[in-house]
């Protein structure tokens, strides 16, 4: 099969390319900077230079092209430039996969998606999705934004669409997540210290990934992507400080504690600025809940669909991680940060 | 209630809607963009009814009493032309036009259509721009010498619209790049305090490694009617700075819009060997104030630096119901694109240019 990749030389894209070679297909990478990428990708892989905010970039790109795995999403500049970029950019590849006649997609969301307020444990597909999207990040909004123009486009066209929603993606590089808490200065403050985190490790996730684009029945689906094994938040962190180079002490902090001093200050800034006040995300108690709500994850149907997906198991994963090259999981401008997810 | 209108649903389309929902007796009736996705984001996030992806059509739909154009500045001259011809008055984003001629051509239209056209000069109406206007039309400045407006933005930074191969910023296309995108800010705070440009030297920079061959540090010296000013714009520095300093015969005065609050210096009101302790004192007593005033203000979620446009936006409606004149004039907007026309030929030419006249142009 003819895959195409967007976001190939990201932190998630380098190892979905890789497990998608492995499998044997060929691999066409979309990508802004056809040397850089050349050196995080496998020789294998045909590179294509084209950016998906310009739409004339694109043209050709997908002839010949079987399915389509959109992982780009774009990170630079402020909230607003991301959004409109990210929205765009899928915009863009969405006509260009009609005029190259392109019929199946498997599109990267997240769990930023789901409405974290009302969400009950354990959560999963059948989750609410956010209802009051816009108290939410720009990563939130871009990204719900996405998945609604890739589901419009594929109920108007009938083309075979599948919605992989990952977790937090940490590996070589990106070992910390944004789910864990907030670090201030060598402090790491871990809120909700005992609570699981949604994490799935890199190659695991991709091999989620590849394991998808070959199976039919996954097809019209929407799966979320989070490895079997329970982390607690304040384990990973342990691990994160143990294993990198990184310093710092963990402090523990309840989540309701975290979570009231946000409702505090939320209240005390409406008081004062009748309520337009504006803070921090940590202290704005959506965008607190989305990082850091205790809740129980499941990917049991992705399970069912496709079987056991993770090669490692947590302790593995940390050894694999060890050994992957320093520095080439350097996130760029292909990584996607956001509230929830790390993609 | 007056009906408003968005072209163009990029980052500063966002200031605009901001600005028309926070407006008394307007409402936002109709978004459009070229991507359905954004026009259609944007209208449901601002809680707009309407969007399209042809101007035309929200034109014909919507019926707006006026229109903001917040599209790139190539496209300012036919999308406003058709928003005068359509009967709506027109708010475009800076700047309003990339030449004099077409500046020209969009006025004349306007004037035959009996429509306002107003170029946004939003910090021309910041509260701390309003104060330093005050003092002047109080002369309390005495003779106003000079006046200095330098943006510092690290606008050549990874991730910068402004250095991004595939998409760049719509002003790199434009003769003086980055600069091109300010220049109009610079030019209507300088204009306010000194008057019309007589003549223009530039001194230019392009050594940004990762800006090939643009401009990254920039100088004009200019000769006006009433003084000299000093615009810059650097992009070497990591500080966001947009300093306005105003220098009279008795007082200076100095302001940084990204922050809240002026700073004062007298050269009258004591025992003269007393005076630089007491300017001394009043400083820092003025630094602790505004830096109250600048927390307080980032904590409010009001408008931040885009309080003036918030300001002029709602004084334009204000007017446009009255039918009066829009606060910012026609004369006004034309003797702006004088100065930046003057000094974007003396950065080209590297020399000193005096007012040239625009070449006769029809509507």
């Amino acid at each position: 099969m003819n895959v195409l990749i967007t976001g190939a030389s990201g932190f998630l894209g380098r190892s979905v390319t890789a497990a998608i070679v492995a499998r044997g297909h060929s691999v066409i990478a979309l990508v802004r900077d056809p040397e850089r990428a050349s050196t995080v990708l496998p020789s294998s892989v045909r590179l294509v230079e084209g950016d998906l905010r310009v739409p004339r970039s694109l043209a050709g790109a997908l002839d010949g092209v079987d399915a389509v795995i959109h992982l780009a999403a774009c990170v630079v500049g402020d909230d607003d430039e991301q959004l409109a970029s990210s929205v765009v950019g899928a915009e863009n590849l969405l006509a260009a996969m009609d005029a190259g006649g392109v019929r199946r997609l498997i599109y990267c969301g997240t769990l930023s998606v789901y409405d974290w307020r009302r969400a009950k444990s354990p959560l999963d597909e059948e989750s609410p999705l956010e209802s009051d999207l816009y108290t939410r990040d720009g990563y939130a909004i871009s990204k719900t934004w996405q998945e609604r123009i890739v589901r419009r486009w594929a109920d108007a066209k009938g083309t075979q669409l599948t919605v992989l929603r990952p977790g937090f993606v940490w590996g070589a590089g990106n070992e910390e997540t944004s789910g864990v808490g907030q670090p201030i200065g060598p402090l790491r403050i871990v809120f909700g210290g005992a609570r699981p985190l949604p994490l799935t490790y890199v190659e695991n996730c991709a091999a989620a990934f590849a394991e998808v684009l070959d199976s039919t029945m996954t097809i019209g689906q929407t799966y979320n992507v989070i490895d079997a094994a329970r982390v607690t938040a304040w384990r990973h962190e342990g691990r994160y400080l143990r294993n990198t180079a990184a310093k710092g002490w963990r402090i523990y902090v309840p989540y309701l504690a975290g979570l009231t001093t946000a409702r505090v200050a939320t209240w005390f800034s409406r008081a004062l600025y009748r309520g337009r006040g504006k803070l921090p995300g940590i202290l704005t108690p959506c965008r607190y809940r989305a990082r850091f709500r205790p809740l129980r994850f499941n990917a049991d149907k992705l399970r069912e669909a496709i079987g056991a997906f993770e090669a490692f198991d947590y302790d593995e994963a940390w050894r694999h991680c060890r050994l992957a090259p320093v520095g080439v999981a350097t996130p760029t401008a292909d990584t996607v940060v956001g509230e929830g997810v790390t993609a | 209630m007056l009906r408003a209108a968005v072209i163009g649903a990029g980052h500063i389309a966002k200031q605009h809607l901001a600005a028309i929902d926070a407006a008394p007796g307007v409402e936002a009736v109709g978004v459009c963009d070229l991507s359905a996705a954004l026009a259609e984001l944007t209208a449901e996030r601002f809680g707009v009814t309407a969007w399209e992806t042809d101007f035309r059509r929200l034109l014909a739909d919507c019926r707006p009493d006026a229109v903001h154009i917040t599209t790139p500045a190539a496209t300012h001259l036919a999308i406003a032309k058709e928003c005068l011809e359509a009967g709506s008055h027109v708010f475009v984003e800076k700047p309003i036009a990339t030449s004099l001629e077409d500046l020209e051509r969009l006025a004349a239209v306007a004037e035959s259509s009996g429509r306002w056209l107003v170029e946004d000069h939003n910090y021309l109406f910041n509260d701390d721009v309003q104060q330093l206007l005050r003092l002047h039309r109080e002369g309390r400045f005495g003779d106003v010498l000079h006046v200095e407006v330098q943006v510092d933005l690290p606008l050549f930074a990874p991730g910068s619209r402004f250095v991004d191969r595939h998409a760049p910023h719509p002003a790199m296309r434009e003769p003086l790049g980055a600069v091109s995108d300010f220049l109009t800010h610079l030019s209507y705070l300088a204009n306010a305090f000194v008057g019309p440009i007589r003549s223009a030297s530039c001194q230019c920079r392009r050594d940004s490694p990762v800006a090939t061959g643009a401009i990254s540090e920039f100088k004009a010296l200019v000769d006006a009617a009433f003084g000299t000013a000093l615009l810059g714009v650097s992009t070497g520095g990591e500080i966001d700075r947009f300093r306005i300093r105003v220098d009279g015969s008795r007082l200076s005065a100095e302001v940084n819009l990204f922050e809240v609050g002026a700073i004062l210096t007298r050269t009258r009101g004591g025992p003269k060997p007393l005076i630089p302790i007491r300017n001394m004192v009043g400083r820092g007593f003025s630094e602790l104030r505004n830096a109250r005033r600048s927390l307080s203000r980032k904590l409010s979620g009001g408008p931040g630096p885009y309080e003036g446009l918030w300001r002029l936006v709602a004084e334009f409606y204000a007017r446009c119901d009255r039918g009066e004149a829009p606060p910012v004039s026609l004369d006004a907007i034309r003797e702006v694109g004088r100065w930046v026309d003057v000094i974007t030929h003396a950065a080209c030419d590297n020399a000193t240019v005096s007012e040239r006249q625009p070449e006769a142009v029809g509507p």
